[in-house]
C-alpha cells in the first residue's frame, strides 16, 4: 500500500496532490476574503458617500441660515425706522410747533431716513455678496438664487419731510442648491513592472541518487526510477493523508482569521464613519434662523442638492 | 485486513477535519456577515431617519425613501424623527429655524 506517491494513469509523471489543493484552496480563500473586502469597503464608502452629503446639507443649511438671520437683522431695523418715521411725522404734524422744536424733530426725520436709507444699502451689499461669492464659501458646486429686494416703496417727500416705507405683503426666500460632483482624479503615471522570476516547480528527491538539475524525467538522471514527495525515511502508511489533511485544515484556519481580521477591520471603520456621521447630524440642531418668522423650502431642483429658501421679510 | 482498519481510520480523520474546517469556515463567514450587515443596517436607519426628518422640517419631499417605522414629532421649534429598524432606533432633531 502506497499513499505518499500518485501517477497518472497513462504516464509516469508523478501528480503532487499538496499542490493541486492547495491551490483550490486557495483559490477559493482568496475569493471569499475578496468578497468580504468588497462588501466591506463598499459599505464603507456608502457611509462616507452619504456623511458628505449630510455634510454638504449642514453646510448650504448653514449658509442659508445665517444670510437669513442677517437680512432678517436688516429687514427689522429698516422696519424699526420706520415705526420712528411715522412717530416723528405724527409729531411734526401740527401747525403750532414753535419752529426750533419743528427744526429738530425735522433734523431726527432726516436722520432716521439717512439710517434707513443705510440699512436698505446694506441689504443690497448682502444680496449682492450673495451673488458674487455663490452663497458662502464661493463655491463653484454652488446655485444660489438672486434674493428678492425688500417689498417696499417709498412715495416721494411731501413738506413735512421723507415719507416712511410702505410695506407689500409678499415674501422672500433665499435658496442655495449645490450639485453633487464626483471628485476630481489624477492618474498616475504608469508603472513599468518587472516580471516575477519564474518559480521553479520543486524537485522531487531520489531515494538513492544525488539531486540533478536535468529535469527530463525520461533521460534524466530520475528514468526509470520511483519518484515520490517525501524522503524514504517519512514514508510510512497514511502520513500522507494526515499531513495533508492536516495542512488543508491549518490553510481553513489561516483564511477563515484573514476573513475574520477583514470583516472587523472594516466593520470597525464603518462603525467609525458611521459616528461620524452622526455627529454632523447632530450638528443640525445647533441651526438657528434667529427670528420669528419660518423658513419655506421649495422641493429642490432636479440632480441638485437639497436647497432651503429662507422668508427673512416681515409680513405687513 | 489490517489495511481496511488503517484506511478507515484515515478516512474517519479526514472527515473530521474536513467538518471542522467546514464550520471554521462558515462560523467566519457568518459572523463576518452578521458584522457588516449589522453596521449597514445601522447606517440605513440613521440615514433614512436624518432624511426623513429633514425632508418634514423643510416641507420637501425626501430623497431617499425606505421601509422603515417612522414616527414624527412636530412642535413650534423642531422636528423630532424617530425611526425604528428590527432591533435599532434612532432619533433625529432638527430646528425648524425659526
Amino acid at each position: 500500500m502506497r499513499f505518499h506517491s500518485r501517477k497518472s494513469p497513462d504516464s509516469q509523471t508523478p501528480v503532487n496532490p499538496l499542490t493541486e489543493e492547495r491551490g483550490s484552496l486557495s483559490l477559493a480563500g482568496a475569493l471569499l476574503t475578496g468578497t468580504v473586502a468588497v462588501l466591506g469597503f463598499g459599505l464603507v464608502g456608502l457611509i462616507a458617500h452619504w456623511h458628505r452629503l449630510a455634510r454638504d446639507q449642514l453646510e448650504i443649511d448653514r449658509c442659508v441660515s445665517t444670510t437669513a438671520r442677517e437680512l432678517r437683522t436688516w429687514a427689522s431695523s429698516a422696519e424699526s425706522d420706520d415705526r420712528r418715521m411715522k412717530a416723528l411725522r405724527l409729531a411734526l404734524a401740527p401747525s403750532t410747533l414753535l419752529p426750533p422744536v419743528r427744526a429738530s424733530l425735522q433734523a431726527a426725520l432726516q436722520a432716521v431716513y439717512l439710517h434707513q436709507e443705510y440699512i436698505l444699502v446694506r441689504y443690497r451689499a448682502t444680496q449682492a455678496r450673495w451673488m458674487i461669492r455663490r452663497g458662502c464659501d464661493g463655491k463653484s458646486s454652488d446655485l444660489p438664487v438672486p434674493i428678492r429686494f425688500l417689498p417696499v416703496r417709498r412715495d416721494p417727500p411731501d413738506a413735512t419731510g421723507p415719507q416712511a416705507l410702505t410695506w407689500n405683503r409678499a415674501s422672500i426666500f433665499i435658496q442655495l442648491s449645490r450639485k453633487s460632483r464626483p471628485p476630481a482624479r489624477s492618474f498616475p503615471k504608469a508603472q513599468t513592472r518587472r516580471p516575477l522570476p519564474m518559480m521553479k516547480p520543486p524537485l522531487l528527491k531520489n531515494s538513492s541518487a544525488p539531486a540533478h538539475s536535468a529535469s527530463d524525467p525520461a533521460t534524466g538522471p530520475f528514468a526509470g526510477k520511483r519518484l515520490t514527495p517525501f524522503p524514504p525515511s517519512r514514508r510510512q502508511p497514511g502520513r500522507c493523508h494526515e499531513s495533508r489533511a492536516g495542512q488543508v485544515f491549518l490553510e481553513v484556519c489561516l483564511w477563515s482569521a484573514l476573513i475574520a481580521c477583514a470583516a472587523c477591520s472594516l466593520g470597525w471603520l464603518s462603525a467609525h464613519e458611521h459616528e461620524r456621521y452622526r455627529t454632523t447630524v447632530r450638528e443640525f440642531q445647533n441651526l438657528r434662523a434667529g427670528s420669528e418668522e419660518g423658513f419655506s423650502l421649495s422641493r429642490p431642483l432636479p440632480g441638485w442638492a437639497d436647497s432651503p429658501r429662507a422668508e427673512p421679510a416681515p409680513e405687513h | 485486513m489490517k489495511t481496511w482498519t488503517s484506511e478507515n481510520e484515515r478516512s474517519g480523520q479526514v472527515l473530521l477535519e474536513f467538518a471542522l474546517s467546514s464550520g471554521l469556515l462558515l462560523l467566519t463567514l457568518v459572523g463576518s456577515g452578521w458584522v457588516l450587515r449589522a453596521q449597514w443596517q445601522r447606517t440605513r436607519c440613521a440615514v433614512l431617519t436624518f432624511e426623513r426628518t429633514h425632508a418634514a422640517a423643510h416641507e420637501r419631499i425626501p430623497a431617499w425613501t425606505g421601509s422603515i417605522r417612522f414616527r414624527l414629532d412636530s412642535s413650534d421649534d423642531e422636528m423630532r424623527g424617530e425611526g425604528q429598524c428590527d432591533s435599532i432606533q434612532e432619533k433625529v432633531r432638527i430646528p425648524r429655524l425659526r
